[in-house]
């Protein structure tokens, strides 16, 4: 009896340490795998094979204001309210791509939405530029950089804030954040501390190699701002500095640092789309 | 240690018993679709580039699932298997879609070689597109279960509804002539040349 095809299978199969089969499945590859030069060839080839598929997998690039395109295209109210509530959003959906608009089910929706939008704009403007963003709907990373510069030149945080010294990384394991996303412990705290449209804001100081400091914003808000879940795109400030912004639910993590090819000092870079 | 930054005011006290129940139970609250959207859309669309290999495609199919899910969301029942959910309903609108408009196609029934050739170090995404663009749907659906959602055997094999020796015959032959693809493209042409898109 040829047990080649078996033995093959359970080779493709076979992940060291990812209990994946029973263990009486593994039972024919056992003595192969434990004895014959060649089944141990292959079985390391076929992980190497593996290995350099599973990297190259994920590698693939979004296209820009995806998020925002598909909040626009959910049927209820709950989209379109922050469809009429984003300025940012509104225009989006005005200037959807024509293969959207050839999506025949959603394509008269999308369209109804955004001319709703639209007329909404007019209004919208006005109260969001006088009174500043509320807490509610879907921000543009526009409205970020805005809310940041506004943030690093707040003197209650600058300057006239009490800051604390934290020690042991302690300060961040309240939050969804942890060593995954951050490189370096925080050392300082200040806040939390009220902002427009009721977001609270608590901010730490992250030192970095070469004596090199970054700011990390922590806001708990009800919006929802134009960032990914995890720290993947770089948020371009004025002057020369960068950071990177993501969201997990209410919190929103935004770091500064002094220039936009540092953060990855910082943060753990999930990929830089 | 530092508190959670709290939400301006305090909560009522049934939302607080609410939460503190959520809390002893150890509950995953089940998420809103905004958060869905915003926390998953990347991964969502990687992967429903990876099946479809055209970004038009991925994007429509994306928002086929989102608004799927908008509709289902009350069969997510943990937050932490959001991602999984909402890529086994790409999966199922792909291979659905796929065969209401294209004849089935047999899963690499051809027979295989030996795939002995040294396999790369590195390859390019757009090359690994042209391979699984090769293969058929369920094929590409299977590897990616595999390769792109870490799923176990056992996973797959109930995903689909199939034994899991199944599941092993056909990793394997999708595996195998997936490597021979790679293998053949990288030794063969540079890739861009291959392509001839983006």
């Amino acid at each position: 009896m040829n047990d080649q095809p078996r033995i093959d299978e359970l080779l493709e199969a076979y992940r060291p340490k990812v209990d994946d089969l029973a263990d009486d499945a593994w039972q024919p590859l056992r003595a192969p795998l434990a004895s014959d030069p060649e089944v141990q060839r292959r079985a390391e080839a076929i992980q190497h094979h593996d290995r350099v598929v599973r990297n190259a997998m994920h590698d693939v690039s979004i296209p820009a204001g995806l998020a925002e395109r598909l909040l626009a295209s959910l049927p209820d109210s709950e989209s379109n309210d922050l469809l009429s509530a984003a300025p940012a959003i509104a225009s989006e959906a005005v200037s959807l791509p024509p293969r959207l608009a050839a999506a025949a089910r959603f394509g008269r929706r999308a369209w109804i939405a955004a001319v709703i939008g639209a007329a909404a704009v007019v209004g919208l403007m006005t109260a969001f530029w006088r009174n500043g963003p509320t807490d509610s709907g879907l921000a543009s990373t526009e409205d970020l950089a805005g809310m940041v510069a506004a943030w690093e030149s707040d003197p209650a945080l600058v300057s006239g804030g009490t800051w604390r010294t934290l020690s042991g990384g302690q300060g961040l394991s309240s939050y969804p954040i942890g060593p995954s996303d951050l490189r370096v412990p925080a050392t300082r705290v200040i806040g939390p501390v009220q902002r427009n449209g009721g977001l609270l804001l608590v901010v730490y100081d992250l030192p970095g190699p070469g004596g090199k400091t970054a700011r990390l914003y922590v806001a708990h808000t009800n919006r929802t701002f134009g960032v990914p879940g995890t720290p993947q795109s770089i948020l371009r400030l004025t002057g020369q500095r960068g950071g990177i912004a993501w969201q997990r639910g209410e919190y929103l993590y935004v770091v500064v640092v002094d220039s936009p090819d540092r953060p990855q000092e910082f943060v753990q870079v999930r990929e830089i789309t | 240690m530092e508190k959670a930054v709290p939400r301006p005011g305090e909560p009522s006290a049934p939302v607080a018993a609410d939460r503190a129940e959520e809390a002893s139970c150890q509950c995953d609250p089940r998420p809103d679709i905004v958060t869905l959207v915003t926390e998953h859309h990347a991964a969502v669309y990687r992967y429903a580039f990876r099946l479809t290999g055209s970004a038009v495609d991925a994007e429509d199919l994306v928002q086929q699932a989102f608004l799927l899910a908008h509709q289902r969301l009350a069969q997510l029942r943990e937050a932490s298997r959001a991602a999984g959910w909402l890529m086994a309903i790409v999966r199922n609108c792909f291979l659905k879609d796929n065969r209401r408009t294209r004849p089935s196609e047999p899963l690499l029934d051809e027979p295989l070689g030996p795939d002995d050739e040294e396999f790369p170090d590195w390859v390019d995404p757009e090359q690994l597109q042209l391979a699984l663009g090769q293969l058929p749907d369920e094929a590409r659906a299977i590897l990616l279960m595999f390769f792109f959602e870490d799923c176990s055997y056992k996973e797959i094999a109930e995903s689909l509804n199939v034994p899991i020796g199944t599941v092993m015959s056909r990793l394997s032959r999708a595996k195998t002539r997936l490597r021979q693809l790679l293998t053949d493209t990288t030794q063969a042409k540079p890739v861009r040349q291959l392509a001839g898109r983006k």
